[in-house]
């Protein structure tokens, strides 16, 4: 198993990308200081879901506050 | 004839809690791999970096590329290199051990900027990086050819 790699990380994940995507994937890793493009799009689909998850609890977060401020 | 685009294909490793996000979210999506979701990913989060215009860090390597001096006289010399960017020992006037760093357009070979050490000539790429990426930098070679005719 390739370093950065969570030691649970039994699944993989076939990714297909052009040339280009693939030696700019691998130029980003490189700079983390990662083994290659596989560990740098894992880090990159937890950082996207991450922000996903923030923006949608700040929406709940916005409409709960708004029907609190409705119902007073 | 049928010209395809050439891919290629690498793994990625996943826990299983990553593996069952992943494929929620590529399905959520209306992805139909898991693969094609994950691609779309990193290229947004680079997207998104680009965007926010912080610094991007850039990695060197050793090389050889052709610098336009003052006077007009192309030369090449030794440096680092990082695509688009480049940087050498010396200045407009020439190469010069003794004289700081300075920091080149690959492209066009027009120098950017005359710094004290390498790693502000760095510092500076990792900053011009975003604006070019998000095509904010005026085309150097535009400059180059404005400043040769200002200067006849």
């Amino acid at each position: 198993m390739k370093a950065h790699y969570p030691p649970a990380a039994l699944h993989n994940v076939t990714v297909k990308a052009t040339a280009f995507q693939k030696a700019r994937w691998t130029a980003e890793a490189k700079k983390r200081g990662m083994s290659g493009p596989g560990p740098f799009l894992a880090l990159c689909a937890d950082l996207v879901l991450a922000a996903t998850d923030a923006i949608l609890r700040a929406h709940e977060e916005h409409d709960n506050a708004a029907k609190g401020a409705r119902h007073e | 004839m049928s010209s395809r685009l050439k891919v290629a294909s690498f793994t990625v490793h996943a826990d299983a809690r990553q593996s069952a996000r992943w494929k929620q979210a590529s399905e959520g999506e209306g992805f139909s791999s898991v693969g094609s979701w994950l691609s779309r990913a990193a290229d947004a989060y680079l997207k998104v970096r680009a965007k926010a215009g912080l610094p991007i860090p850039l990695a060197w390597s050793k090389g050889v590329f052709s610098v336009q001096l003052m006077d007009g006289e192309e030369i090449r010399v030794s440096g680092m290199v990082s695509p688009p960017f480049a940087y050498f020992r010396g200045t407009s006037h020439g190469t010069d051990r003794n004289k700081g760093r300075s920091l080149v357009h690959l492209a066009s070979g027009r120098i950017i900027a005359t710094l004290r050490r390498s790693a502000q000539a760095r510092a500076l790429a990792s900053e011009l990086a975003p604006a070019l990426l998000r095509g904010e930098l005026p085309d150097p070679a535009v400059l180059v050819e404005r400043s040769a005719r200002d200067s006849s």
